[in-house]
């Protein structure tokens, strides 16, 4: 070979690793992953629809419905302890009128797609992790392909959608329990322990206040973050479980991958919000 | 020979570049054939009939493991979009060694899978499609049971009939009575020999049992050393000049009924 031939391949052959590398990490396989589904609904018959529909709400159903109760309870729980804690600390700082931002900051923007997300992660993440690993192992996605059935459309599909659906309703629900069943903890709190400051407001005034430090930015990043967090835990949950060898041993592995994983990134893209919605309001953002 | 379904030439594989499973294969199976595929287990039969429809194939980075050309109803499956490829299988149909039932379906489910995925049948057309499988694969009664509640025959049952659901014109059958009794193993083989006078379906059967390719009348092909021997019928083969194809013969077959052990052999 030619100086000029190897200096003419180069190129190509240092473009053939960074491809095969970037097709090996962990981002290019979620990318790859999340372009095959949404390529998906364009393949195949319209017949399938109702096949994919079933497993929808299936997967739907065991995100959002199933984990209803346990979200209502931490919600409530979670709302209580940051109206305390803020109820304790904001009049010795200003005025407590503040409340209602802090509640749709913390609560509506922050804790509650990152709370739903984590239960989401440790609960769908991980069964559709393990389902979808049992089945590679055992053969059964390969069956799939042998019956001409493309998997990405058949399985992974509606489990993202239902996954990803299920997970934005599991926010709001968050959301909502978090303010309502919050105030009242709060309340409680307050009649229990008679010393504690509590709220010097009355339901309306609090839902009022809170109503009033909503803004459209606030609804935006409400709707959008529990949708990206639900894509990334039931994409990673998908792409452990698919990535798996023959072996029965390496299904908890998978699963134990995709909870992980999911937390991870569901934290780093939280900061890419932050910096993408807050920054900019700061003034720390240069354009 | 008739049209040829399902072709493979000089095929080598191997799970590393420096490692070749299976050497310089050549295959071909023709409309309403029966080719039986046997050798020493864990030699790559399995690998073969995987290459077959595209289960194993050369990955994008593949550094040369896996070479040659595979053709399934003349298009080279290599060579053309998965979707492509996805299409080609509706045409045929795949049993699988541990039977690869989907586990949380029933046995009616399972076989309804590629009729509800594939086709525009109302799910009382579907029903009637499945029904006639499950007579016809002995499974009546045992409709509504997940694969964990049926017996390996009946699995191996259910497995062939959700493989014949979309009346295939090529079913690949990889050792359909393996751990199967001897009465189980008959049901399974009559069965098969049913479903090939039925529909004039293609079959490639791996199978350690060479009995059975005396009652399904397919010619033999002998995986040795990773390569694919020509195929033969089973007195061709019982008469073979070389020492390790009588060999697996011998051990594949129902042990001193066809083989003696005395005889002299043509040199």
């Amino acid at each position: 070979m030619s100086f000029l031939e190897a200096a003419i391949g180069l190129p190509s052959r240092m473009l053939g690793w960074l491809g095969a590398l970037w097709f090996r990490s962990l981002p290019g396989r979620v990318i790859h992953l999340l372009f095959q589904v949404l390529v998906s609904p364009f393949r195949g018959n319209r017949a399938t629809a109702r096949q994919i529909g079933e497993i929808f709400l299936q997967q739907m159903y065991s995100t959002a419905v199933e984990a209803a109760l346990i979200v209502m309870v931490l919600a409530a729980m979670v709302g209580g302890v940051t109206l305390i804690e803020f109820a304790t600390v904001l009049p010795r700082i200003g005025n407590s009128f503040f409340l209602g931002d802090v509640m749709v900051l913390v609560i509506l923007r922050e804790l509650a797609p990152l709370f739903t997300a984590f239960i989401v992660a440790g609960r769908t993440g991980s069964a559709l992790a393990t389902f979808i690993g049992n089945m590679k192992v055992h053969g059964e996605i390969d069956a799939l392909e042998s019956m001409g059935i493309d998997p990405v459309r058949f399985l992974v599909l509606p489990a993202v959608l239902g996954s990803t659906i299920g997970m934005l309703c599991l926010s709001l629900l968050f959301t909502a329990s978090a303010i309502f069943g919050g105030f009242v903890v709060a309340q409680l709190l307050a009649w229990v322990f008679p010393g504690f400051l509590g709220l010097d407001m009355d339901i309306s005034t609090f839902l009022e206040r809170t109503g009033m430090a909503l803004r459209l930015l606030d609804v935006v990043v409400m709707v959008l973050k529990p949708i990206s967090f639900g894509l990334a835990v039931a994409l990673l949950a998908c792409l452990n479980g698919l990535s798996l060898g023959i072996s029965s041993h390496e299904v908890p592995q998978g699963t134990r991958s995709a909870v992980v994983d999911a937390i991870v990134v569901v934290v780093i893209l939280d900061g890419l919000f932050a910096a993408i919605f807050v920054l900019p309001q700061v003034g720390v953002y240069i354009p | 020979m008739s049209e040829v379904l399902s072709e493979a030439c000089g095929l080598r594989f191997g799970y590393r570049e420096d490692e070749s499973i299976l050497e310089s294969i050549d295959f071909e199976i023709g409309r309403g054939d029966v080719r039986i595929l046997s050798g020493e287990s864990g030699k790559g039969k399995s690998t073969i009939l995987r290459l077959l429809i595209g289960l194993e194939r050369p990955l994008p980075d593949d550094l040369g493991s896996v070479t040659g050309q595979v053709f399934l109803f003349g298009e080279d499956i290599w060579d053309i979009p998965r979707t492509r490829l996805q299409e080609l299988r509706r045409r045929t149909g795949f049993v699988f060694q541990n039977n690869a039932l989907i586990s949380n379906m029933t046995v009616e489910e399972n076989i309804a899978v590629p009729l509800r995925y594939h086709t525009a049948l109302s799910d009382q057309e579907i029903s009637k499609v499945v029904r006639r499988w499950i007579d016809l694969l002995l499974l009546a009664g045992h409709e509504d049971k997940r694969p964990a509640h049926l017996s390996l025959g009946m699995q191996k049952r259910a497995a062939v009939a959700r493989a014949m659901a979309m009346e295939p014109e090529i079913l690949f059958l990889d050792e359909p009575t393996a751990g199967l009794d001897a009465k189980n193993t008959d049901i399974m083989l009559s069965l098969i020999g049913n479903l090939r006078a039925l529909s004039n379906v293609a079959i490639v059967m791996i199978t350690h049992d060479l009995t059975s390719a005396k009652l399904l009348g397919g010619r033999i092909s002998l995986l040795v050393d990773g390569r694919l021997r020509s195929a033969r019928t089973m007195d061709e083969l019982l008469l073979s000049v070389d020492l390790r194809e009588r060999e697996l013969v011998r051990e594949t077959s129902d042990s001193g009924t066809r083989f003696d052990e005395d005889s002299s052999f043509p040199t």
